[in-house]
């Protein structure tokens, strides 16, 4: 078919008759200084705290002190194509980010656009990056297991879906690792994961992605990335945005879990901005809604009620301690918005104990009523045996005579240490993990040589693996009564018999 | 924009101090003002400058202000200015002036950009429609910008009217994106 100049200047004319001429109304403001990540308009007037504002060059900023004479806005993007007199518009918009299942396998930056080279994101929603925390009302008890596959946490620090626990812990004592573990083992669960990361390295992100693509479990996750390379603005904003794409997988009726690592890192960002915008400085030059900034985020986690669909958002937000000092500003303050914390020791690290968990100091406050029926009935004295050993291994030091209760105690800690031992990237299954507590709290590992207790595991969970799947099926669905513990039993001295 | 703050302060106070009917011949005094320093900036800094004697520089200011309408508001005004230091500032205070006596009379300046050269009946179209939107009766202050291609953008201190052939353009580009 051909289509003739005629037709053409005809489609045009028409065209151009149904043109409408529109104007762009937009409340305007000049800037009168910018630099550092932030800039400061004069006039417009009318503008909302947390409004996006919109410079020449498609520079984006964000409205966060409104003062007498003028805006204090924090810029997301290249200051330097910002000028000093450059007029600045209200866009009338709280900022937004994409929200949706188009954002599952993806890494973005803190404004949801993609980073990781696989193109366009074609998100049908957009939601505000700042949102209030729910209420009372729309809220339920936490109720549901979120298990993280290590076996020291899902037994003596369980989490619940919709929980906020706390992982603290010095440089290097595996706090990331704890948190790549947890995503690993939602693999084939309903839970999707968001990873933030801020003020980290892009190497160590490249690697954490690798890692998660490796063991197939990026489909089902997203990575939230402002590196220590990116503006102040953009990492005190990455939280937040990683926040806003979770609560979208809560309030459909599904269940989240997000990772803050880490929220030390985001304190001092939102200290520089606040700075630089002159706000008061206080503790540790932290300006006073320091505590603010994150309780409102935390808060934002949460299990909605049946009638709202029973979703939920897990957090685990990250901190960072200098010489493992809990009572610092920050660790302090994240640890009382929090419902627990998982306290990483790095003596305990280096001396091969990993995860390295302290369990005195370590508590989940809300997790015990999800912690699923099986593993409660086998835990027992746990975390108290571990607490004493720990206190009784001091004391053996000095070398004194012990008496045969207190050697008994050291021998059934040292083993309780030993099968809480876990390798990275190794999230057990709960059943499992069930079995070889249960072994080491019966006490049929205290005959076994510490060194030989991995071994002992290993020929435990392959005959698990082997023989007894469909028993471990059972296991988890309920209490444990008297009958299925007298056939664990059987099974343990069945497994010892090879030792 | 300290200055400018305290520019509005010193503004809203004459503007207070006025009788309504006296506001014309303040805007006249005004813009007066405006024009001379606009062709002389140095003589600012010379009522500023301690290089001078105050008496004598405070002297010079009143001889000023004793060609204008309003002598005794502006000899109080250049008076505690000089004694304060704070000279400089007259520009913007004389801006303020303007803007709140124009506001007291529901007009406003607008800095209106156009392509080429228009007919007046043109421009008073373009004023009806701009004073649509404002509500406010408009004064035009035309510049030629070929940039925009056609249309024209009209700019106030608050308000930015964007009817340019290049807005519209660039708003197709992104929407074709």
């Amino acid at each position: 078919m051909k289509i003739q100049p005629d037709e053409i200047s005809a489609i045009l004319k028409d065209k151009i008759n149904d043109f409408k001429f529109e104007f762009d109304i937009a409340e305007t403001g000049k800037v009168v200084q910018v630099g550092d990540g932030i800039a400061r308009i004069y006039g417009m007037d009318n503008v909302m705290a947390g409004e996006m504002i919109e410079f020449p060059g498609g520079v984006v900023g964000m409205a966060l002190n409104l003062e007498e004479d003028n805006v204090g806005c924090i810029i997301f993007g290249e200051t330097r194509k910002i000028k000093e007199g450059d007029i600045a518009k209200r866009t009338k918009k709280i900022l937004q980010v994409p929200v949706g299942e188009a954002m599952l396998g993806r890494v973005v930056n803190s404004l949801g656009q993609p980073i990781d080279g696989k193109g366009e994101i074609k998100a049908k929603e957009y939601k505000p990056v700042e949102r209030k925390a729910l209420g009372v009302i729309q809220r339920q008890p936490v109720k549901e297991p979120l298990q993280t596959g290590l076996k020291a946490i899902d037994s003596m620090i369980p989490i619940g879906r919709g929980q906020r626990e706390l992982i603290i812990g010095d440089r290097q004592t595996g706090k990331t690792a704890i948190a790549i573990d947890t995503i690993i083992n939602q693999k084939d669960t309903d839970v999707v994961c968001i990873y933030v990361a801020i003020g980290q390295k892009k190497s160590s992100v490249a690697k954490i992605v690798k890692i998660l693509e490796y063991h197939g479990v990026m489909d089902y996750t997203i990575i939230v990335m402002a590196s220590a390379s990116e503006s102040a603005s953009l990492q005190y904003l990455a939280p937040y945005t990683g926040c806003t794409m979770g609560e979208y997988f809560r309030d459909i009726s599904k269940h989240a879990l997000i990772i803050y690592d880490d929220l030390s890192k985001h304190a001092v960002s939102y200290r520089e901005l606040s700075l630089l915008l002159r706000r008061p400085p206080g503790r540790e030059a932290y300006p006073g809604d320091v505590f603010y900034l994150h309780s409102r985020l935390l808060e934002r986690a949460s299990k909605l009620n049946e009638e709202l669909g029973g979703g939920s958002l897990t957090a685990l937000p990250i901190i960072e301690t200098q010489a493992d000092d809990l009572t610092a500003y920050i660790p302090t303050n994240v640890i009382s918005i929090t419902d627990g914390q998982i306290f990483l020791n790095s003596r305990l690290f280096y001396s091969g104990v990993r995860p390295a968990i302290n369990a005195g100091l370590s508590v989940s406050r809300v997790g015990g009523s999800a912690q699923i029926k099986a593993m409660r009935s086998v835990i027992g004295q746990l975390r108290v045996d571990l607490a004493q050993y720990a206190e009784l291994e001091a004391f053996s030091k000095f070398g004194s005579e012990l008496d045969k209760a207190t050697q008994a105690q050291l021998l059934r800690g040292e083993r309780l240490v030993e099968i809480l031992k876990q390798g990275q990237y190794q999230p057990l299954p709960v059943a499992k993990q069930i079995f070889i507590i249960f072994m080491a709290n019966e006490g049929f590992l205290d005959k076994i040589p510490v060194e030989e207790v991995q071994k002992v595991e290993e020929e435990l969970f392959s005959t698990l693996d082997s023989e007894y799947k469909e028993f471990m099926g059972i296991l988890i669905k309920d209490k444990i009564t008297d009958e299925t513990k007298d056939a664990m039993r059987k099974i343990c001295e069945k497994v010892l018999t090879k030792f | 924009m300290r200055n400018k703050l305290i520019a509005q302060r010193y503004s809203k106070a004459i503007i207070l101090n006025m009788e309504k009917r006296l506001l014309d011949s303040l805007l006249e005094d005004t813009n007066s003002l405006k024009t001379i320093f606009s062709q002389d900036p140095s003589l600012i800094k010379s009522f500023d400058s301690f290089l001078y004697p105050l008496k004598k520089r405070i002297d010079l200011a009143l001889d000023v202000a004793d060609k204008l309408n309003n002598k005794n508001i502006w000899k109080n005004l250049f008076r505690i200015l000089i004694k304060k230091h704070r000279f400089t500032i007259i520009p913007d205070i004389l801006i303020e002036l303007e803007e709140n006596i124009l506001d007291s009379r529901n007009q406003i300046k607008v800095s209106l950009k156009i392509a080429h050269e228009q007919t007046d009946k043109i421009l008073n179209d373009i004023a009806e429609v701009i004073k649509d939107i404002l509500k406010k009766d408009v004064i035009l202050d035309v510049k030629i910008d070929s940039s925009i291609i056609g249309g024209f953008i009209a700019q106030t201190n608050s308000i930015l009217i964007d009817g340019s052939i290049k807005n519209s353009l660039d708003r197709l580009v992104k929407i074709k994106k």
